[in-house]
């Protein structure tokens, strides 16, 4: 499929072109659009541009031949054509820096609107809240999690009749999928209940809103169904779906709906129902929809009664209710389906496109405000040959708004036709483009640069008494003191640009490199293994062992670098009054030596089955039975033992502790080491306290630590041992150090974009000075002529240049940096650590500015110094 | 009053309509002159020269061929007219009068 022309063009063209020519020209464009197809984007839009300009030249010939009386705006056009030529300068450095700044606003704009139309889609969406669960009500910060344990939660509906409609959202781990002989995993492969269709909108390709009302009823996406059933309509198929515990269960496939678009917290792949209300029970994202008309806050307000009357601990639980548009932006709770942005990336962005445009508008006010007055014989003619006041200020904006409206030509067609390489780059994810309402932010544009710009010149100069204008030397507008002050503005702005930049980058330095407390390099990780595996881990322990290349081999329940998902309260023996709250984490005996932890006191924890494991397909109670007679010893982390008050490492070993959670209780045993703490979710977190302890049954990651360079050989080996005695389970893999890279994509993310605005708005800014210089230099010719004649030389000019633009200029440098440091201790707070601010980047972005507005100025004297004798022969 | 004489670049375009016969449109002609005169003329610029010659009586202009290719858009095809014909007649016999008398050109 051809893509249309962008709707500029056609836009330009209904301009331009009269009726009669109009579709034949846009054919033409259309075509030559497609015949570039394979050029670069660059390519492209210089060649676009190219035809936009002779559009414009056609339309001009246009009313020349039909003798129109083409009046002013023809005129207008072509004086204003012919000045922008003789001032190539000026023209490149409004046109460039115009466009360059517009082309940051547009995707800063677009990229802000994509993140804040988060779930906004959903019909009706401000009456969607999705309930989430606190452990307890009086610790607002402890245990916020997304989703609810507990089985009350589905008495929501009964209890409050403004709630039209309560889904459940369960099985959110990937899930395993059989579709004829294949077998898949997939992730966002919920079993929800029938009301999930109704809350949530979905556009049906096939089957409708009711494709769940039946039991053993599946819904799909179409770009699942084509994986499944390639080339047939996947509408009564049937797919079957493993639980963890290996029982299967079937699903005729109802309905297929169109992808989920990426702008929503609750991505989907595969909807299934629940079949049994005895399955709905247990963790669950909970979404309720109310009824027309209903209040939240009228549900807020009973909310902690309802929850009073069912909980069974004390202090009692909490609910909340989130609208489902604030999650992307304002959620960021333990369990979330998908991470979060936050709200801070969004001021930021904010901040910063304001800042490129500010940067732009004085570069292009300061330009135009000197090179309008030193056309004030220009202005003086026109007045004597009869144009009036308002003639002549139209002139001037209308210069102004060719600039702008070339600027934003360019700058749209290098964002659409750029947008796929810049969002993979800058890895900002698909950013969904509205396009009225870019359009609507240019013609806001449109309308206050001009104005903004160009209204003060016009107005002084069309106001000018032809007499004054014409006069010999007339010199409008002395040393004006507001060209210095715009100046030093926008080097403050560009330098605030640096500064940051320089910090985030030492801060993300500081995160890649501060000690993580465990090794995770040459790390393979066998995700999710299968349910029968955890049983015989030992063997495969010993048989991956053999493989050559690979060091050890060890199992746990939850990755380091991703959050862990079950917490514990951990009580002494004899205190069961007090107790803390931390993190259970299930390892193996090889896991200490296998990711290198330390010992702060004791020994490593080892593994001793007192009663005989259950085996596969035992029910819950008997499971519940097993853990609790189990005996075992357990390992804490530094931070536990604090929080335990065992200030000493050393007091903790020997201590008797029972850990307990609401759905379960383990065996007491003691302490027997303390871990020195590692990180298990990243640096943004702080360390949280954590119970180590061993538990086949809970395992749910093989790791295996290979020799340096030889991933390779190793991997296909234990593929080839997985596939052999495990087929019927897919085999995914990952490392460890590439899991732990993923944390830190959105510092990356952060990182380019502000390395790139930074530098684009000190190009713009130096451009600027640039231009500023050349033409206060120009009217200065004389003066500078003079002085050499009197023996002054090129240095002393510099340096007398120099010393009247480098002044407003630092000043403006450092009066930023107290704004950058407030600013930048703000964002370095919302890391658990941090580096302190380092002075050195503000010396740093001074002396960078500095030399930068030094070399501007230098050369454009040096290139300004003519023979005097030239110059001053005029006279 | 009607100008009758025909500039460079429109008489390059008269050319190639009369040559191309009948698929002389404005994409055609353009790859021609790309291709022959080694010119790369904007849409725009094409289209005023068509215009002017048609305005001049030394084309006429009949639109259809849409294809997926142009979105859907007509063509306008052009054709030479007998004026268009003897204009281009009285150029060349006009250059090669002066050409001829150029001493050591031939």
């Amino acid at each position: 499929m051809n893509r249309r022309i962008p709707k500029v063009f056609q836009w330009l063209i209904g301009l331009l072109a009269q009726e009669r020519d109009r579709h034949i020209i846009e054919g033409d464009i259309q075509q030559l659009f497609n015949e570039t197809k394979g050029y670069s984007p660059l390519k492209r839009v210089w060649i676009l541009t190219k035809e936009a300009l002779g559009l414009l030249k056609f339309s001009i010939s246009q009313q020349q031949m039909q003798n129109r009386p083409t009046g002013i705006h023809y005129n207008l056009f072509l004086t204003i054509f012919r000045s922008l030529a003789k001032r190539p300068l000026f023209s490149f450095i409004n046109l460039f820096g115009l466009s360059t700044s517009l082309f940051c606003i547009i995707l800063i704009f677009s990229y802000v609107k994509s993140e804040l139309s988060f779930d906004r889609y959903h019909v009706d969406h401000d009456q969607i809240f999705r309930v989430t669960y606190q452990e307890n009500e009086n610790e607002p910060v402890d245990g916020h999690w997304a989703r609810v344990p507990v089985d009350w939660v589905n008495e929501l509906q009964d209890a409050f009749p403004h709630i039209r409609s309560l889904a459940r959202f369960q099985d959110f781990r990937p899930r395993k999928i059989k579709v004829g002989d294949k077998i898949f995993r997939e992730e966002f492969a919920y079993s929800v209940d029938a009301s999930a269709l109704d809350i949530f909108t979905y556009d049906f390709l096939e089957g409708d809103q009711r494709a769940l009302a039946n039991p053993n009823s599946a819904v799909l996406t179409l770009s699942l169904a084509t994986k499944y059933f390639p080339g047939q309509s996947a509408l009564g198929k049937e797919i079957t779906t493993y639980r963890p515990d290996g029982k299967q269960d079937r699903f005729v496939v109802k309905g297929v709906i169109a992808d989920i678009p990426p702008n929503t917290h609750l991505p989907i792949n595969l909807l299934t129902t629940i079949n049994s209300t005895t399955d709905r029970t247990g963790w669950a994202y909970v979404y309720i929809k109310l009824s027309n008309g209903s209040k939240v806050q009228e549900i807020r307000q009973h909310l902690r009664d309802f929850v009073a009357t069912r909980s069974q601990i004390d202090p009692i639980q909490k609910l909340n209710l989130q609208p489902i548009a604030d999650i992307h932006l304002k959620s960021s709770l333990s369990r979330e389906i998908t991470p979060n942005s936050r709200w801070s990336y969004i001021i930021i962005f904010g901040l910063v496109g304001i800042l490129i445009l500010a940067i732009a508008i004085i570069n292009f006010a300061n330009l135009n405000t000197l090179q309008s007055l030193s056309r004030t014989k220009e202005v003086g003619i026109r007045k004597v040959l009869g144009g009036s006041k308002g003639q002549t200020f139209k002139y001037f904006i209308f210069e102004a708004l060719i600039i702008t409206t070339g600027s934003m030509i360019v700058a749209l067609s290098i964002f659409f036709l750029a947008k796929a390489p810049i969002e993979s780059v800058l890895g900002l994810g698909k950013i969904i483009v509205n396009k009225t309402e870019v359009i609507g932010l240019l013609i806001l544009v449109l309308v206050t640069v001009p104005v903004i710009s160009a209204y003060y010149p016009s107005r002084v100069l069309s106001h000018l008494s032809p007499l004054i204008a014409l006069k010999k030397n007339a010199v409008l507008g002395k040393r004006s003191i507001m060209k210095k002050v715009l100046l030093g503005l926008q080097f403050a702005m560009a330098s605030a640009l640096i500064a940051c930049l320089l910090i985030v980058q030492k801060q993300f330095d500081y995160l890649q490199n501060k000690h993580l407390g465990l090794d995770k390099e040459n790390v393979l990780v066998v995700e999710e293994i299968p349910e029968d595996s955890k049983r015989k881990i030992t063997t495969i322990k010993s048989e991956l062992g053999q493989i050559p290349g690979v060091k050890s081999v060890s199992a746990m329940m939850e990755l380091p670098s991703r959050a862990v998902r079950d917490g514990i309260l951990l009580t002494r023996v004899g205190d069961e009054n007090e107790g803390v709250g931390m993190d259970i984490q299930i390892v193996d005996t090889d896991f200490f030596e296998l990711l290198n932890l330390e010992l702060a006191a004791g020994q490593w924890v080892s593994f001793t089955t007192s009663t005989p494991m259950p085996p596969a397909g035992t029910s819950f109670e008997g499971i519940l039975e097993y853990l609790k007679t189990q005996e075992r010893d357990y390992v804490i982390n530094q931070t536990a033992a604090e929080m335990m008050g065992w200030s000493d490492p050393e007091q903790a070993i020997g201590q008797k502790v029972t850990p307990t959670n609401p759905f379960y209780e383990l065996q007491e045993g003691q302490i027997v080491g303390v871990v020195k703490d590692y990180h298990q979710e990243g640096l943004r977190a702080s360390v949280d306290p954590a119970l180590l302890m061993i538990e086949p049954i809970w395992l749910r990651h093989c790791l295996i630590k290979i020799e340096a360079g030889k991933y390779r050989d190793v991997l296909a080996a234990v593929e080839d041992y997985w596939k052999t005695n495990y087929p019927e389970s897919p085999f995914e893999t990952t490392f460890l150090d590439l899991e732990w890279d993923r944390l830190y994509q959105s510092e990356k993310t952060q990182m380019t974009l502000i390395r790139s605005f930074s530098i684009l708005a000190i190009v713009i800014a130096v451009l600027g000075l640039f231009g500023v210089l050349g033409f206060i230099l120009n009217s200065r010719r004389k003066e500078m002529a003079v002085r050499r004649v009197v023996g002054a030389n090129q240095q002393l000019l510099a340096a007398l240049v120099s010393k009247e633009y480098l002044i407003p200029i630092l000043m403006g440098v450092v009066l930023s940096m107290p704004l950058v440091w407030y600013g930048m201790r703000v964002w370095l707070n919302e890391y658990a650590y941090h580096i302190e601010i380092p002075y050195m980047a503000f010396g740093i972005t001074a002396l960078i500015s500095s030399v930068i507005a030094l070399i501007a100025i230098c050369s454009q004297v040096l290139s300004s110094l003519k023979n005097p004798a030239e110059i001053l022969r005029s006279e | 009053m009607k100008r009758t004489q025909l500039g460079e670049f429109e008489e390059l375009v008269l050319l190639i309509v009369g040559a191309l016969e009948e698929s002389a449109y404005s994409m055609a002609i353009r790859e021609e002159l790309k291709k022959t005169a080694n010119r790369n003329p904007s849409i725009g610029a094409l289209h005023s020269a068509l215009n002017r010659l048609e305005e001049k009586d030394f084309v006429k202009s009949s639109e259809g061929g849409a294809t997926q290719d142009r979105g859907g858009r007509r063509k306008r095809f052009y054709k030479i007219t007998g004026a268009g014909k003897e204009a281009l007649k009285t150029s060349y016999e006009l250059r090669s009068t002066w050409y001829n008398l150029i001493p050591g050109l031939k």
